[in-house]
Formats: structure tokens, sequence, C-alpha cells
């Protein structure tokens, strides 16, 4: 699995093309945004926090609360 | 390609090169950005067969937000972000064996509680790095808790590569608000949470963009419930969970931009597993669709799914020495579907978004059966303001 992985990963940087600054007229589009989606996406976020066991992401997690 | 595609093309692409962070490097937002929201969170009631006493009624939380960004000159930009949680309602207490039957025993309807919550977020933006430090408060009647966060993100390859460095910690402090009554329960106790996460950011082509990365969390201190309890040897104790809990998340995500729809897909995956014996996958799928300018929809589903903690049950023998009959430490699925509308009004955008959550025990043993699981709705509808 993990060599799947590593193999996957490669394949997929390897396609990886060169686009010019001038080209990424779509990928600015706030719907291409990894973003939380504002205050909506905060308060889920929050909210399947109180109510799953996992929790967390890759940036940065504010506090915690008495909910979990 | 046609004379007219070609000028369209060079109407886009310099529309790219007038957006921020596109021509080369992140840049602060442009003009001040103000965010209102109101979101209404509201669970089903609990089956009655499930309940031996108390509520069937469950938790309804309103939430009241706030949020400002702004750039400070050429190179910074503020974040502040306010929330007022309105809690009320009842809340799972203990679980009862009732002859290798197992029911819960609610709280009456009568939790009440407010959470005030505050975040101070400010970047320093250089030609090719975004540097973030970020602090926030949270205050309830039995809760509070202050974090410190710092990320850097530095882009390569053009900005087609971000590489991301984040650390967080949260120190917590817990007490029990009835301890009159009940004087068992936890007093000035202590909880901490840190976390450091890695992230990779590429752009594939000029529609399609990828993100991965992993985080590993450390906790330690009071992480019990302070008001449950679990039937350990026939006799209902506190909840006991162990003091400390370490956690790694591996997170991937994709948006495709489909031209030809004038939509885009969005998905979003995370593994998590932890000390406590949860393992948990998390995936996310939407379609964003524009309807017309300023107008869209996006549809989305989750799927959720998560093991049991090793110390979970419903029933304890006298020998158990941590223990939680807490349903969200049970083993369950969950979905969720969704749907987003925003719509441009003269300066401003205005967002509904609304999801419908239902869960489901994956256990097939009475003694490891999560009762009471939540099914919930949560609407929020918020307005952005840009003051160009």
């Amino acid at each position: 699995m993990k060599h799947l992985l590593i193999v996957m990963a490669c394949i997929v940087l390897a396609s990886c093309a060169q686009v010019q600054p001038w080209e990424k007229a779509y990928l600015a589009k706030p719907e291409m945004q990894f973003a939380a989606g504002g205050i909506a996406g905060r308060v889920k976020e929050h909210v399947r926090y109180s109510k799953e066991a996992a929790h967390g992401d890759i940036t940065l997690s504010a506090g915690g609360c008495g909910c979990n | 390609m046609s004379n007219h595609t070609q000028q369209s093309f060079k109407n886009l692409a310099a529309l790219a090169l007038a957006l921020p962070g596109i021509s080369q490097a992140a840049t602060p937002v442009e003009n001040v950005q103000i965010e209102l929201g109101f979101s209404q969170y509201s669970e089903d009631d609990i089956k009655a067969d499930d309940v031996i006493f108390g509520s069937l009624e469950r938790y309804d939380i309103d939430v009241s937000d706030f949020s400002l960004v702004a750039p400070l000159g050429a190179n910074n930009q503020i974040e502040l972000a306010y929330s007022i949680d309105e809690m009320s309602g009842a809340s799972p207490w203990f679980v009862m064996d009732m002859g290798g039957e197992y029911v819960q025993a609610m709280s009456g309807a009568t939790i009440t509680d407010e959470r005030k919550d505050w975040l101070l977020g400010w970047s320093y933006y250089t030609d090719d790095t975004t540097y973030s430090l970020q602090t926030g408060r949270s205050i309830e009647n039995d809760y509070q808790a202050t974090n410190l966060g710092v990320s850097i993100e530095h882009e390569l390859n053009n900005a087609n590569t971000v590489l991301g460095f984040a650390f967080s910690r949260s120190v917590d402090q817990v007490s029990a608000s009835d301890r009159d009554i009940f004087a068992t329960r936890p007093k000035d106790e202590n909880r901490q949470m840190n976390t450091v996460a890695f992230s990779v950011s590429q752009v594939i082509n000029p529609t399609l963009i990828m993100r991965g990365g992993v985080s590993y969390e450390v906790q330690s201190g009071f992480l019990s419930d302070p008001y449950k309890l679990a039937s350990v040897g026939g006799m209902l104790l506190q909840d006991n969970r162990p003091n400390s809990r370490h956690a790694v998340v591996v997170s991937s995500g994709a948006r495709q931009y489909l031209r030809s729809f004038d939509a885009a897909i969005k998905a979003d995956y995370r593994y998590y597993t932890d000390s406590w014996g949860v393992d948990s996958h998390d995936l996310e799928l939407a379609w964003h669709q524009t309807i017309t300018e300023g107008f869209s929809l996006e549809p989305n589903v989750r799927w959720y799914k998560q093991s049991q903690a090793d110390f979970y049950a419903n029933a304890f023998d006298a020998n158990a020495t941590v223990y939680s009959s807490d349903a969200r430490l049970g083993a369950f699925t969950g979905h969720s579907y969704g749907l987003i509308l925003n719509k441009a009004i003269l300066s401003a955008v205005v967002s509904l978004s609304a999801e419908k959550y239902r869960s489901r025990s994956d256990s097939n043993k009475p003694l490891y059966d999560p009762i009471g699981l939540t099914d919930y709705s949560l609407f929020t509808l918020s307005v952005r303001f840009e003051f160009k």
C-alpha cells in the first residue's frame, strides 16, 4: 500500500504542468480554494468536532471547547 | 482558435493577473471584508425506546458570528472573528444495564450555557512566504480555552507549489458548573493540546489543484467528560478516560474546474488514528455550479466512519481502570447531505447553507452498541460585505 501511494504521488507530480500566472484564472475562483468556507464552514467544523471522536486537519487549529 | 475565443481567454488572463495572490505570490486582501452570520443547530429527539428516564429532546444551539479581514499596508493582513453560542437542552448522562439490554439515561432539558469565542490573526507577506500568527480564547461557564498558533507557507516553482507548516497550542481549564449538587465532578482541571502540521499544495494544470498533508497532535491532562457517568462493577462512576491522547491525521484534497460546465468538483479525504483506538475515514464531495454571474449552488455529501475507543462500552467490570460510555466514542457511520446557495446582492454576497446529518451504530454487540447517536440539522445564513 505504501509503495502504491508513492508511485501514485510520482505519477501525479510528473504530470504537473508549469502553469504560468496568466493561466491561473480558474484556480483563483473562490470555489477552487481549500479554505474552510467562511462562517458556515467554521460552524460545520465545530459541530463535527463536538459530535465525532476524530478531529483536526493540516492547517492551524482553533482552541478547544467543553463540547467534546 | 476563433477570434472570439482568443479575446475571451485574453480577458480571463488579464483578470487572473489582476487578482491578488495569482500573479506570483500570495498577498493580503485588497479591501476590508466583513461577514455576519447566524446559525441554528437542532438535534433530533432521541428514540423513546432507547431512554429509561430524562428528556427525549436534545440540544439546540443558536450561533451568532462576526468576522473581519482587512489589509494593513501592502504586506500585512489582520483577521478578527467573534462568535456567541447559546446552548440549551438535554444531554446523554449514563447508560443502564437492563439485563443485557442497554438504555440511555438523559438529563432533563434544563441545560443552558453560553460560549463566547474570539480569534485574532495577523499575517505578513513577502515575495514568496506568508507568516501567520493566531490567538484566541473561548469561555463557557464550565470551560475556558486559550490557544496560540503560528504557520508558514512558502511558495516554490513559480507559485505552483506551496509548502505549509503550522503549530498550535491550546491550554484549557475545566470546572463542572454544578459541583454544589454533584461534589464528585471535576474542579479546576487542566488539559493541553499541541498540534504540528505539514502540507503541500500543487497546481497540476490550469484547472486542477491538489493538496496533501499530515498532522500530529498530543493531548494531555483531564480528558474525561465532566458530567457523564459509566457503570463500573454495577456502580455509577465519573467518566474516566486516559490522561493522554496522541493522534495522527493524513489529509488530501482536490479542486477540479470543469470549463464546459462552469462548475467545480471538490473532494476532500481525511484519515484519523489515535492512541485511544479510534480510527476514522472522512470523505466529502461537493459540486459547485455557477448558475448565473454572482449566483451559485453547491450540493454536497459527506461520509464519515469511526471505530470505537479501546475503553468504550455500555458497562464495565469492577476492575476497569479507564472507562467511558459516551456514544461519541463508539463505532458508527455518519452521512450528511447539504446545499449551499450564494447570491451577490449589490456589494454583498448572501450565503445560505443547510445540512442534514444522520449517524448509525456499526456495532452488533449490545455491550458496545452506541446508544443515542446524534442526528441533526444545521442552517447558516451569512452576509459578506466588501468595502472597496
